[in-house]
């Protein structure tokens, strides 16, 4: 149990607690549709990418501006205790990728780690696998290493978002950042890779509108593979909605 | 026949030791060097060659000049990191090129004369160098593909520098240097030291002398021409002397030769080609008004107090009084890369707080 946390009350304790970006939403989708309650804590994808969100002795998670971190404090009222982490409720940590706050950068001045595309352009400069993972460390350290203290105190399982991105150096990052939560020693599920093996990107049926996030049907089939491969588990007696 | 006035009387004073050298000290030494061409005001430089052209970039950029960066670092990376993978040092990421062979070489592999794919990668059980450019990327290449697509990016930078390049300040570093028994292909380092592994057989030393060195770099600059017909060329010598010698000389005997062989070459063909000029560092930094001051504890790098003096001496003769050339910035600015990212944290706020709603 997280530290300074009282005993929960059974009927107030979430199956499993969702912790992230924007990608929380669709994985929430998918929790209700199999009958598990999850508790979520989502927050844009900048807050992540600045170093805005934090663990906390008190209350679990906390994160800098009054209004953002209202949520928090919302849910551990829900909750009936001030730290909405606990030992007894697995997280799904849907972040420390927030790619779009980098791969952008990243090839802003022409950098390209896919061979084919840059041999294809005349204009662009090679970027090394190691040049990537370097760089993705550097700008994900400080969400890295939370990730890593979070999986410390309670149970976590790291979700890779969907693979919804251009091709070219997107994968790469998305190489390097699993790469490394695996060195850190934290349980990771891709969703994308586990449903389509071999496929370089989630298919059009299970993307949302906005071109960047999973649908419902995907955050269902996510949620569906990672019962099915005992990641995480539905309430004894609770049915799936879908 | 009348006695007319001998040569040296009338002479300014800089052209005496007493005057120029011995009554003004290291720090008051001037006009030691004049650009022999009037520059754009808005002139673009291009630096390459041994460490001590490192400094140049950066006094070039602290000055607000526009230094060539035709091969930066990804955009907003940290400088510790673009710097340990060889960005930012050099118009491109050719590493150091010590010799006027290995600058052939990029010359020639830029020009198209060569496919960068026939020069030599070694190989060390699971990491991959590039033997023009063995310490480009800290830990070597994962694999010899990735190396061989970086030296392909390097060559095609190499080339976009010299293209974009008013000027190409060139630092000569040394003379010795080792290459390919089997194909001349100069290397940066000796196979084994950096990476790569001796073989006496296949890696054959060299301490090229002043035909060779000259040779090497008249072709060489014939080649950039061909890329970029204005370019001009400032040349200068390194005056941090050799770490080591393979030329079976005391390695201070040894530094003496390279650098007087380095020195006479670029003093003549400035002298002989008006698109050449020659920059005194060597001379600032290694001269007897220096007292050897400007060097570090090990006598060989060059201190920053050093670096000061020979970059303000090349500020001062420089001539940046004909028009500007290239009217506008070189760069591109950050607000559409910011504006990209802006609309991508609106989608994904939109739909945290659609979930939010929704749950």
């Amino acid at each position: 149990m997280a530290d300074g946390a009282p005993e929960l009350v059974p009927e107030l304790v979430p199956d499993l607690m969702i912790l992230g970006d924007s990608h929380a939403v669709a994985l929430q989708v998918g929790c209700v549709a199999h009958g598990i309650v999850p508790a979520v804590l989502s927050f844009s994808g900048n807050l992540w990418h600045h170093g805005h969100v934090a663990l906390h002795r008190r209350t679990g998670i906390h994160v800098r501006g009054r209004a953002w971190h209202a949520r928090v404090t919302d849910l551990g009222r829900a909750l009936g205790r001030a730290n909405v982490l606990s030992a007894e409720v697995p997280v799904l940590a849907c972040f420390g990728f927030h790619l779009g706050r980098i791969v952008p950068a990243f090839g802003y001045n022409g950098h390209q780690s896919d061979p084919a595309l840059f041999l294809a352009d005349p204009e662009s400069g090679f970027a090394s696998s190691a040049l990537v993972r370097a760089y993705a460390e550097a700008m994900r350290a400080g969400q890295l290493r939370l990730l890593a203290q979070l999986s410390r105190r309670v149970p976590t399982l790291a979700v890779v978002p969907p693979a919804i991105y251009p091709a070219g150096n997107y994968p790469a990052f998305v190489a390097a950042i699993k790469e490394r939560i695996r060195a850190l020693g934290v349980p990771l599920v891709d969703p994308s890779a586990e449903l389509f093996p071999g496929a370089a990107m989630l298919p059009q049926a299970l993307r949302s509108d906005d071109g960047v996030h999973g649908n419902a049907a995907y955050g269902q089939a996510a949620i569906g593979m990672m019962i099915e491969r005992g990641l995480i588990r539905r309430r004894t007696g609770a049915e799936p909605r879908a | 026949m009348a006695n007319g006035p001998d040569p040296y009387s009338g002479l300014p004073p800089a052209a005496l030791w007493r005057t120029a050298v011995a009554g003004t000290g290291i720090f008051g030494l001037s006009d030691l060097w004049r650009s022999r061409w009037a520059l754009p005001g808005d002139a673009r430089f291009a630096t390459f060659g041994s460490c001590f052209a490192q400094h140049i970039s950066r006094a070039l950029t602290a000055r607000g000049l526009t230094w060539v960066d035709a091969e930066p670092a990804p955009g907003r990376c940290p400088p510790d990191l673009a710097r340990r993978f060889g960005y930012g040092v050099f118009s491109a990421r050719t590493g150091n090129i010590y010799t006027a062979a290995q600058l052939l070489c990029h010359a020639r592999l830029a020009a198209g004369l060569a496919d960068p794919d026939v020069i030599e990668t070694w190989d060390d059980r699971d990491r991959h160098y590039d033997s023009l450019r063995p310490a480009i990327e800290p830990e070597g290449f994962a694999t010899a593909e990735e190396a061989r697509l970086s030296r392909r990016s390097a060559v095609r930078a190499f080339a976009r520098a010299v293209r974009l390049a008013d000027v190409l300040v060139f630092t000569l570093g040394l003379t010795e240097g080792w290459h390919s028994a089997a194909t001349g292909q100069p290397y940066a380092m000796c196979p084994g030291t950096v990476a790569g592994r001796f073989d006496p057989d296949r890696h054959h030393f060299r301490n090229a002398g002043y035909q060779q060195v000259r040779a090497a770099l008249e072709e060489a600059i014939g080649l950039l021409r061909g890329l970029n017909p204005g370019l001009r060329v400032i040349l200068t010598v390194s005056p941090v002397p050799l770490t080591a010698t393979a030329s079976g000389q005391h390695v201070l005997v040894a530094t003496g030769w390279s650098k007087a062989t380095l020195r006479a070459v670029a003093g003549d063909l400035a002298a002989s080609d008006p698109g050449i000029d020659y920059f005194p560092s060597y001379e600032i930094i290694t001269g007897a008004p220096a007292r050897s001051m400007f060097f570090d504890p090990n006598l060989r790098t060059v201190a920053e107090p050093g670096v000061d003096l020979v970059m303000r001496h090349f500020f001062a003769g420089l001539d940046l009084s004909a028009p500007a050339a290239h009217g506008g910035a070189a760069t591109r600015p950050d607000s559409a890369l910011e504006a990209a990212m802006a609309a991508e944290d609106l989608v994904c706020e939109e739909e945290v707080l659609g979930g939010m709603a929704g749950g």
